[in-house]
């Protein structure tokens, strides 16, 4: 088979670094959230990894290193041979198999991969997040319209050279080859590099750009923002690329650093998040050279909650996208939603996925039993994420039994005779009014922008109203390659629904001119970004490299992605909307005949609002729930503001301190029910008073 | 009848108690079923009636409350929906006469038409303040509205509090987050107690029919705090928004008995099914037992009535003479 019979791709297409304030850190989880892994085993999926594993999930002792400090997640890459197919792909493909330093390739061996990561952070010079209705998120771009630009006092002008430099943070590239290398900081003080075939190219008059290069004194509470994070690789040449510190800084006004109160959008400060562009170059041992379609990393806030699912995830508002504007899969929607498609239910898919990709080098975990076989559906797993809600929420102990029961559904019964029997309680994404229309429609949680009201996609609900009326088939699937299930894994632990402006990515996923348009034929795969093709050789001192980059419906098709283009359009910095995210009324408000003072969780499965903390557990049974923010500078007599810090700046101090919610499974030092999913490793708990003598500090 | 009024019986309280909730608990399947006939679930009646449904799932609960303080821990058989019989109440006994208003009327399950909404405003009718304390009547089909059912149970209620009322018996308050500002349990003995009882039972009625004579807001401490819809109006100004509204939402056409193995009449076993375990899980709650499969239960009915109504049938809850 020639060279040209293959193709390369990295998987996942998009994958998730998280911040955090510890040098260390661990992998992102690589298994669908909140899902079975194994028939029999208790144990669900979305467990990070831990550094130096294959799949071994970390435990409650791992969140923090021995300072106590929050540690960081890394994004694990890896590179995947296809046949290359003749005409037009389909998805999914099912095969793949994973390529690394010592893999042979057509009777040739890979040498080494040279991987290029490029992140920008853009938030200070982009546009406004729009909150207000009707013109909230993608609206204000509707019509030829722009938001106002952030940080208007420094220039009217987005791609304005100087404002660019001056509000851009932008390392440039960097590159890193080999096996157990780095780490290649993604900062301030190193050289900017990138691989060229199997050079790595040193570029040493990049023009970098990070905040203490344009401003003489910044506000740092908790340090500077003078990386992004870092790049490493394993033993088999994968690529990691780690978030940086959760930082955050403030430039000065008037002799005061700006100031803090916005949830969204805060004029004069910078975060440390960041989002760009994975490439990578296999490099075989007669010297030639293969290109990989590229992927895409996005460093964001941490994962409070790896294992609740989302009632929308970030895959289903992505794939959703994929099946009704970019013909993903003709089978399923072509111009309408086929009424003969019958969506999967969900359970175990046995079998090969392709490769060695099942065992010991594979995502999922290892062998298991003789067979390789992984969970998945298209029904049951919006079941799932109904039943997990309670453990980020205070449901109350009837709606909690009544998402147990939808739990319970398995694919033997009639849909007819279940809890959803009708979809009494769904809320129909087609209906306009149903977003106005709170309980008993589910979710029940607060709306997408300009919606009260959460719903799920048109395909989600596509795939409920075809089991509603028993079309559909009982067995878990589709089934998918290796690294395709690393693409929905990935995604399946992130935010859809409601990109206000979100958590880890935003309203941009479901702009088709986001993503590679060719992707049926040009041997990338689906749910690629259209990267900007970058030309570093052309990178001078005197001018930024980065522009303003891709806007929603105002981009021509084409232009392409680039660095820092993704996440400017969330929160800046991260940690107000997250902070402020608890619970609200809705947006826009009900009616008056409606009520209006209820409060609506706003992205509980990965903010959680509540939490069973695990030192209240009484006798081994539930105890009392917490706010998962609370303590002192928490607490507010209006509820409305509760569970969150009443003074924004707190939390920029306060987040690594937040605990994390896990299952009982991986809850170390106490016996726990393995159904549980509690809150660990919180250090937010009011301390206890120590005996006498105590000391005041000195001054 | 003498000219004076017969003393009330912790027998006759109780029996009055369980009059309550039999009553209380008929609305619910009858309501739902209108309800759920009603293809928009976004649609004005809809919502109204869901919001009435809420309130009476409420009033079970709160009459079941009373009724344990006085001793009785109610049973939930199964109601009967048939001609124009609507438990223990005699329209024709109040004056005027409501029934020569809402005419025609059905006390069997069925859609949302003229004549369930009919039925639904006669049931919630206001009670005109005749301007004296009811008598007790042996048969509670001797009174005319609910509200002169409930001002009399006041009476029996008052007599009987010293000896007879005990807080904290079987007291259950699944809403307690629903009706923010409403003591939905009653928790003191003897004339404490009653304090707490009367108030239970003004909220029932000020939700349903409302005050006597004239269209009178909802108490703020009576109203849903949480997913009510116009809150502030009693029933009997929901029903008859949409009853006056002349014009019915597009609803489920059903048969009531529809071919043995066909969809619809399986949709009706499973109904009868889960409507039977549902009564024995109210009777256990009110007995002092835990929550059971309450709120799953509660939901699952409402899925197997719209399933009914999908699948042509009319919704039904018991077998045939249960």
């Amino acid at each position: 088979m020639s060279e040209s019979e293959h193709v390369f791709r990295i998987h996942p297409a998009i994958g998730f670094a998280r911040v955090g304030n510890s040098e260390e850190f661990y992998l992102g989880p690589e298994t669908m959230a909140g899902l079975p892994l194994a028939e029999g085993d208790p144990a669900t999926g979305g467990l990070p990894i831990r550094p130096g594993t294959e799949s071994q999930t970390i435990t409650s002792s791992d969140l923090r290193d021995r300072n106590g400090a929050f540690k960081r997640q890394a994004a694990r890459f890896r590179v995947y041979e296809y046949p290359r197919v003749q005409g037009e792909e389909t998805y999914p493909n099912g095969g793949g198999r994973e390529i690394g330093i010592g893999s042979t390739v057509d009777g040739k061996k890979v040498v080494d991969v040279v991987w290029t990561v490029h992140v920008a952070n853009k938030k200070a010079n982009t546009y406004v997040l729009d909150e207000n209705y009707p013109t909230a998120g993608l609206a204000a771009y509707e019509d030829g319209q722009l938001p106002p630009l952030r940080n208007l006092a420094e220039g009217p002008d987005s791609d304005n050279a100087a404002r660019l430099r001056k509000l851009t943070i932008d390392p440039g590239p960097r590159a890193i080859g080999g096996a157990g290398a780095g780490p290649v900081r993604v900062d301030r003080a190193t050289v900017a590099t990138y691989g060229e075939g199997a050079e790595i190219r040193r570029l040493p008059s990049y023009p970098k750009s990070f905040p203490q290069d344009s401003f003489a004194e910044l506000f740092c509470p908790t340090g500077d923002v003078d990386t992004l994070g870092e790049l490493r690789t394993d033993e088999r040449g994968r690529l990691l690329v780690v978030g940086a510190y959760g930082r955050a800084c403030a430039w000065y006004k008037d002799g005061k650093p700006s100031l803090l109160d916005q949830d969204v959008n805060n004029d004069g400060w910078f975060d440390d998040t960041a989002d760009g562009p994975v490439n990578a170059a296999l490099v075989f041992d007669d010297g030639s050279v293969a290109e990989v379609a590229g992927a895409w990393v996005v460093s964001t806030d941490p994962g409070y909650a790896p294992q609740i699912v989302n009632a929308v995830t970030l895959w289903d508002d992505i794939y959703d996208t994929w099946i009704r504007k970019l013909r993903l899969q003709p089978e399923i929607f072509d111009r309408r939603f086929r009424d003969d498609y019958a969506p999967f239910f969900g359970g175990f898919v046995d079998g090969p996925l392709g490769g060695d990709q099942g065992g010991e080098h594979g995502p999922l975990g290892g062998d298991r039993g003789g067979k390789h076989s992984r969970f998945d559906g298209q029904v049951w797993p919006m079941f799932r994420s109904a039943y997990l809600q309670r453990w980020a929420t205070n449901l109350p102990d009837i709606a909690v039994r009544a998402h147990e029961a939808v739990d319970k559904i398995s694919a033997g019964d009639d849909p007819a005779e279940t809890i959803l029997g009708g979809l009494a309680f769904i809320r129909d994404p087609n209906d306009e009014d149903a977003d106005f229309t709170g309980a008993p429609f589910m979710p029940l949680s607060l709306g997408d922008s300009n919606k009260p009201f959460l719903s799920l996609t048109l395909t989600q609900y596509f795939f409920l109203t075809q089991w509603n009326e028993k079309r559909y088939r009982k067995e878990g699937g589709p089934r998918l390659g290796p690294g395709e299930y690393l693409d929905k894994a990935v995604l399946f632990a992130g935010l859809g629904g409601r990109f206000g402006p979100g958590i880890d990515m935003t309203f941009v996923v479901r702009q088709p001119g986001l993503w590679t348009p060719d992707w049926c034929r040009s041997g990338g795969g689906p749910f690629r970004i259209d990267a900007k093709r970058l030309d570093y050789a052309s990178a001078q001192a005197s001018q930024p490299f980065l522009g303003q980059g891709w806007v929603p419906l105002h981009t021509p098709p084409g232009e392409g992605v680039e660095p820092g283009d993704t996440s400017k359009l969330m929160a800046i910095p991260w940690h107000t909307d997250y902070n402020s995210c608890a619970t609200h009324p809705t947006s826009p408000e009900l009616p008056p005949e409606s009520g209006g003072t209820t409060l609506y969780w706003s992205w509980p499965a990965q903010r959680p609002v509540v939490v069973y903390p695990v030192g209240e557990l009484r006798g081994g049974k539930l105890g009392p729930q917490r706010y998962s923010l609370r303590g002192p500078g928490t607490q507010s007599p209006n509820p409305a503001d509760q569970g969150r810090y009443q003074e924004r700046l707190r939390f920029i101090e306060n987040w690594p301190k937040v605990g994390v919610v896990i299952q009982g499974t991986a809850i170390d030092g106490v016996e726990v029910d393995p159904e549980y999913y509690l809150e660990v490793a919180s250090q937010l708990d009011e301390t206890e008073v120590e005996p006498w003598p105590i000391n005041a500090l000195p001054g | 009848m003498g000219c004076t009024p017969p003393k009330w019986t912790i027998h006759d309280l109780r029996q009055h108690l369980q009059y309550a909730v039999d009553l209380e608990f008929w609305t619910i399947p009858f309501y739902m079923s209108a309800m759920y006939s009603i293809k928009d679930p976004t649609d004005d009646a809809y919502r109204l009636i869901q919001s009435v449904v809420y309130e009476e799932m409420l009033h079970a609960e709160l009459a079941s409350n009373v009724a344990n303080a006085f001793g009785h821990s109610p049973k939930f058989p199964a109601p009967a929906y048939e001609g124009t019989e609507i438990p223990h109440l005699n329209f024709n006994l109040d004056s005027p006469n409501p029934t020569e208003v809402y005419t025609p009327y059905s006390a069997e399950i069925g859609p949302l038409d003229e004549k369930r909404i009919n039925s639904m405003c006669l049931i919630e009718y206001p009670e005109w303040d005749t301007g004296h304390q009811p008598d007790l009547q042996p048969k509670m089909s001797d009174y005319g509205s609910i509200g002169e059912f409930y001002d009399a149970v006041r009476v029996g209620a008052a007599e009987l509090a010293e000896e007879q009322l005990r807080g904290g018996r079987n007291q259950v308050d699944l809403f307690r987050n629903f009706y923010r500002e409403l003591a939905q349990t009653v928790t003191d003995d003897g004339r404490a107690g009653l304090a707490q009882a009367l108030t239970i039972i003004a909220a029932i009625t000020e939700q349903g029919e409302g005050q006597t004579e004239g269209d009178v807001d909802i108490q703020p401490e009576f109203r849903n705090t949480a997913d009510g819809y116009h809150s502030d109006w009693p029933h009997f100004r929901k029903f008859t928004a949409i009853r006056d509204s002349r014009r019915f939402p597009a609803t489920y056409d059903g048969v009531a008995d529809p071919k043995p193995g066909s969809p619809g009449h399986a949709a009706q076993r499973t109904l009868i099914r889960n409507f039977t375990a549902f009564r024995k899980t109210l009777e256990a709650l009110f007995s002092g037992g835990d929550l059971g499969a309450f709120g799953a239960q509660m939901a699952t009915l409402g899925a197997n009535v719209l399933t009914c109504w999908q699948q042509g049938a009319i919704p039904k809850f018991s077998q045939e003479g249960e």
